[in-house]
């Protein structure tokens, strides 16, 4: 079962153009002048239910704005998006319930207050009964170990740790759709190690549908059944995980090819 | 409605997370206070009676508008502007729940902080400028209603405002043009009967006017009991309206969150 359509999807962003120097800026200032710049210029795919999906591209390859677009907070400049059948930017509070997202460098806790008092808040948000929000926090707390700071206020947390509670925080509802937006970004190994077996557990056991973007290579490669490679808006490379060494026969791990592919773009 | 109650009170410990930030902010905001008491103390003592007011029911005045004007305080709007600029408004945005009423849920429990110490300390002062005579039960409860109410016109307010931020970086310019509009209009610097005619009139056709004067005017008696129910009215007529702009500005605003993706 196809759970994310994806056809023709495109974003234009607005940019200012300014000239140098004082002169430019009092020029803008009276009259500025913008440029459009396409993001996303039209791409394709389809997702189905329980896939782990790995989304590769360049720092500004647009992968970012796909995700934004995908979970309903962006509006699309063209083309259409079906999440479990519905537009996700239409529907958006529908489509909340049915996603759960991760943005590395955001946090969804509250700033100032104790990390469980967002995890209530979640419960009653998501309407989670309470046995379920039992059996979930128990497993969280003993797979990400979150029993150390659950009492604290994430102001107080290390990057881990407030990665850890996004995590659990992302999937309390259970989602059956999981984004995640460069979610390992800036941590160190063994945290890392231990989110990437985190989702990969929580892809088998409970065949959630995962879309990631990430750079870390390795750990990309052990997740995802698949791989879809951005470059500057439009859909280079999207098939199974190993069909990359096929195609790109020159490159002796994922990485070599991937350096290999973002090189040329620059020269390109 | 749960859902409500559960941003409410995680927005009473936010409140109290940062009860030292608003305590500083309302005691220099006192400092105003007491300097329009004092100021008014001597305009009396040379005239009796200014535009109907008598010091009596001025030296109300000033404590009860300081009161109304307490909540929803300049730091909790000026972090939602800045989640607008900064781009963490995304994150509200991923929740099944409407933007605004998580919003004005989430405000609501940290004004039931703010009043709460405000009212400890300027009821005392109240009390002991003026004494519990002339309070009677039924204009407190009207007053409590035209309080709230005033509380859901200065949210309006707020939200529009914030709103701005889609458009410009400048969240602190926004949140200040919005505070110094609501005080002056709104009678919490001086008592919208002081203004000449045709200011006045200005004044009464905007709803500033039902965040202070209004519920201020009921509190301390000087409105009728027919011109304090047709205050209510006025202040509930109001809130439809700016739930109404709401609602547009927000499709308009919402579609240009994309100049901040990336």
């Amino acid at each position: 079962m196809e759970v994310m359509e994806v056809r023709d999807l495109k974003k234009e962003y607005r940019t200012v153009k300014k000239e140098e120097g004082i002169r430019g800026s009092i020029r803008h200032l009276i009259k500025p002048r913008y440029g459009k710049k396409e993001a996303v210029k039209g791409v394709s795919f389809s997702i189905a239910q329980g896939e782990s999906v790995a989304f590769l591209g360049a720092n500004g390859a647009g992968k970012s704005t796909t995700i934004k677009m995908l979970t309903g907070i962006l509006k699309p400049s063209g083309g259409e998006v079906s999440i479990m059948g519905k537009n996700p930017f239409c529907d958006r509070m529908e489509n909340a319930k049915k996603i759960g997202v991760v943005f590395g460098q955001k946090t969804q806790l509250w700033w100032d207050i104790p990390v469980i008092e967002t995890f209530q808040l979640l419960k009653n948000i998501y309407e989670i009964p309470d046995d379920r929000y039992e059996k979930n926090m128990r497993e969280f707390r003993e797979i990400l170990d979150l029993d150390a700071f659950l009492g604290q206020p994430a102001r107080k947390l290390s990057l881990g740790q407030r990665v850890r509670a996004d995590m659990a925080a992302a999937l309390l509802h259970e989602p059956p759709i999981l984004f995640l937006d460069e979610p390992t970004i800036g941590l160190d190994v063994a945290v890392k190690q231990k989110i990437y077996a985190f989702l990969r557990r929580i892809n088998e056991e409970k065949n959630t549908t995962i879309l990631l973007t990430s750079h870390d290579l390795n750990d990309l490669e052990s997740l995802c059944g698949r791989l879809i490679i951005l470059e500057q808006g439009e859909i280079l490379f999207d098939d199974r995980m190993d069909k990359i060494f096929e195609q790109y026969p020159e490159g002796t791990t994922l990485e070599h090819i991937v350096i290999g592919l973002f090189n040329r773009r620059s020269c390109g | 409605m749960k859902k409500y109650m559960a941003y409410m009170r995680c927005g009473f410990l936010e409140g109290c997370a940062y009860r030292s930030n608003f305590i500083t902010g309302m005691l220099a905001n006192f400092i105003q206070a007491a300097v329009l008491y004092y100021v008014w103390r001597s305009i009396f003592r040379y005239q009796g009676v200014v535009n109907g007011y008598t010091w009596e029911i001025m030296r109300k005045y000033v404590f009860v508008a300081f009161l109304c004007n307490c909540s929803f305080s300049f730091g909790f709007e000026m972090n939602t502007a800045k989640r607008i600029i900064k781009g963490d408004i995304i994150l509200d945005l991923l929740k099944p729940v409407p933007y605004r009423g998580m919003l004005f849920f989430r405000m609501l429990g940290t004004a039931g902080m703010e009043f709460g110490v405000t009212l400890i300390l300027v009821g005392c002062l109240y009390l002991s400028v003026n004494g519990a005579a002339g309070i009677r039960l039924e204009r407190v409860l009207l007053f409590l209603v035209s309080l709230f109410l005033g509380m859901g016109i200065k949210f309006g307010i707020q939200y529009l405002f914030s709103l701005l931020c889609f458009y410009t970086d400048n969240s602190y310019g926004v949140t200040k043009a919005r505070e110094v509009l609501t005080n002056f209009f709104s009678g919490a610097i001086l008592p919208l009967v002081m203004f000449p005619g045709g200011l006045r009139r200005v004044v009464e056709a905007l709803p500033f006017q039902g965040i202070v004067f209004t519920p201020c005017s009921i509190f301390i008696g000087t409105f009728s009991m027919e011109e304090s129910l047709r205050g209510i009215a006025v202040q509930a007529v109001w809130i439809g309206i700016l739930w109404v702009f709401g609602v547009l500005f927000w499709k308009k605003a919402s579609g240009v969150i994309s100049l901040y993706g990336g």
